[in-house]
């Protein structure tokens, strides 16, 4: 029996049918869409929040004229961050990604103009993670990759560095930051890493200059290769234990970047770390090679002699970056030393890879330098942390340009999880 | 200047994981679309789909040239809203929906029209009196009645029977409640019958 449903299918479709296939007219677009400032928050506020908001104006318009009147009445004022010029930056990419929030809880990654310090957007981990625990960049200047993980607060009483805070026991999930400037809102897309990597093997990632390969930093004993494009990931170990041993492949403090890429790809530097002396030696990775054992496929280029037989180490305090151009390994030393050196401590300085001899040490100005954040191909251009101001108690981020210092207006205080 | 990072993904958005496929393959691969990126995803979206949706338009306005215009214009709001398109996967689901309240718009205009006295367009199913006669005179009859109905039923049985939609999808394109969707269909049925018994008669 033909029931009403039926007549109304056969219809539509013999009236549907009239419409050859292929027959449709071309598209016309409009002109492109006018392009949307980046905003960091929702557009508009909800019209109930409008008296409260005009309020919130008053008074801040009210508190700006007292400090201001307060400010110039009092002392001159401590001159304001500006904005960089070109040459001031020097080549620098135009915008960076800070990991914000404490290193004990709930961490966000900012987006900032490198020239202003502007805060252009604000990414918060996707649910259930809750804290972004390590990024990197490409070479391009848009394209981040960010290590997320859950979070649960430890314990009143617990203490002990960052590392030992954060949950070490649910997957590390990765994604992958694109900004879009003049386009949209920066935009978090979830990665497929393969492998199940839990938060406490994490120590590090680096993603290469063309942004198609993610190197993991693992268990402080192993660098893991995973391509984005997918396939399988390689994998260098060190040769036994890295826990049995003295001898740990990568960064245990979280807070640095112990991997580096060189700009074409083909070697990865690391660092060595012995439990007594922190970072002896900065080794370069073959990444054309079929993994196995990290001792074999990578060669020392840099070796920090110890100071005294069975001290401390002459090492960096934190990253260890190598030039894209591949001839330098650029850090901020830690102890002064006569090899491989002569080496001054607490300065910035570039060991050229191919003697392992200190190449260039650069000028800081009044800059207390912390860590090497980011360098040009050459090293010629640096980005720093460090301390500035009276009794250096002024957290700040520099840009190094042979010896001229210029600081980044409107840097987060105490950042070093940064990526340009 | 945003950089093109097409070529170092594949065509699928590579290690991205994507969202349901619901757009169809024309547009994946485009989820980090800017302002180039989203005329090109629009414009594969609409070859893939146009055709289609110009039909749908077709069987419930009755009339070619306005189904055209009402999916250009589907497509032209698509583009125009692409940044703000959270998830690009429902695309496909958004142009629908847009060609439905285009058709919506038209057929309101429509009567707007015949109350001031305005002729109504052809609504005879097809642009001519060729296509007329390729639908046939029972199809033509079933059109007729249900053009005759209530825009809501209209879209309904349209959305039922010519798309094959479930209920809930019938639900998300109406934006309308499930149990409305089942009571707005069946109601839709009986005054279909309805007119066509009378039409027999």
């Amino acid at each position: 029996m033909i029931t009403t449903g039926d007549r109304v299918r056969a219809a539509a479709r013999a009236a549907a049918d009239t419409v050859p296939p292929d027959s449709a007219p071309p598209l016309r677009l409009p002109a492109p869409p006018r392009r949307r400032r980046w905003r960091p928050g929702p557009g508009r506020l909800p019209q109930s929040l409008t008296p409260l908001a005009a309020a919130v104006g008053v008074i801040a318009v009210l508190a700006a004229s007292l400090a201001l009147t307060s400010s110039l009445t009092r002392h001159r004022a401590a001159p304001r961050d500006r904005a960089l010029t070109a040459a001031e930056l020097g080549g620098v990419p135009r915008y960076y990604v800070a990991l914000s929030g404490p290193a004990d809880g709930a961490r966000s990654a900012v987006v900032r103009a490198t020239a202003t310090g502007r805060v252009l957007a604000t990414v918060t981990p996707p649910r259930p993670y809750g804290a972004f625990t390590f990024l990197s960049a490409a070479a391009d200047g848009r394209t981040f990759v960010l290590a997320a993980q859950r979070w649960w607060r430890i314990a009143p009483g617990t203490r002990g560095l960052s590392a030992q805070t954060r949950d070490d026991a649910t997957p590390v999930a990765f994604f992958l930051l694109r900004l879009r400037p003049g386009a949209g809102p920066p935009r978090l897309t979830a990665l497929h890493v393969p492998g199940r990597l839990l938060s406490g093997s994490l120590s590090g990632i680096a993603l290469s200059p063309d942004g198609r390969t993610l190197a993991l930093s693992v268990r402080v004993a192993e660098i893991r290769l995973v391509s984005l494009a997918g396939g399988p990931a390689r994998e260098w170990a060190w040769p036994g234990s890295a826990h049995s041993t003295q001898e740990w492949a990568g960064n245990a403090k979280p807070d640095g970047a112990p991997l580096s890429w060189t700009s074409n790809g083909q070697a990865l530097a690391f660092q060595m770390w012995t439990k007594s002396g922190g970072i002896t030696q900065v080794r370069l990775l073959d990444t054309g090679s079929a993994g196995g054992s990290l001792l074999t496929a990578s060669r020392p280029v840099v070796t920090f002699a110890p100071v005294r037989p069975g001290g401390l180490k002459t090492g960096p305090l934190g990253n260890t970056l190598i030039t894209p151009d591949g001839s330098k390994i650029v850090t901020v030393t830690q102890l002064a030393a006569e090899s491989p050196g002569p080496v001054p401590a607490g300065r910035v300085a570039e060991f050229s890879v191919r003697t392992g001899r200190v190449a260039r040490i650069a000028g800081t100005g009044r800059v207390v330098p912390w860590d090497v954040l980011w360098t040009s191909p050459s090293g010629r251009t640096l980005i720093v942390s460090g301390l500035a101001g009276a009794h250096s108690a002024r957290s700040v981020l520099a840009i190094l340009t042979g010896q001229q210092v210029a600081l980044l207006p409107g840097a987060p205080p105490g950042t070093d999880n940064v990526a340009w | 200047m945003d950089i093109d990072f097409s070529s170092r993904y594949p065509a699928h958005g590579g290690p991205v994981t994507p969202g349901s496929s619901g757009a169809g393959s024309a547009l994946r691969g485009t989820a980090e679309a800017g302002p180039a990126e989203g005329r090109q995803a629009v414009s594969a979206l609409y070859e893939a789909h146009a055709v289609g949706l110009i039909r749908l338009a077709v069987v419930m306005l009755g009339d070619r040239p306005a189904a055209e215009d009402v999916v250009q214009e589907a497509f032209c709001g698509l583009y125009r809203r692409w940044d703000q398109l959270a998830d690009k996967s429902k695309a496909l689901s958004y142009v629908r929906s847009a060609t439905l309240n285009g058709c919506r718009s038209e057929l309101r205009h429509r009567i707007r029209n015949e109350r001031r006295g305005s002729p109504p367009p052809p609504v005879t199913g097809a642009a001519s009196a060729e296509q007329a006669a390729l639908i046939g005179e029972e199809h033509h009859q079933v059109l007729s009645a249900l053009r005759r109905l209530p825009g809501r039923q209209r879209e309904a049985l349209v959305l039922r029977f010519y798309l094959d939609l479930t209920e809930p999808e019938i639900a998300t394109a109406m934006g309308i409640s499930h149990g409305t969707v089942k009571s707005t269909t069946s109601r839709a049925l009986a005054a279909l019958a309805r007119l066509l018994g009378e039409a027999a008669r």
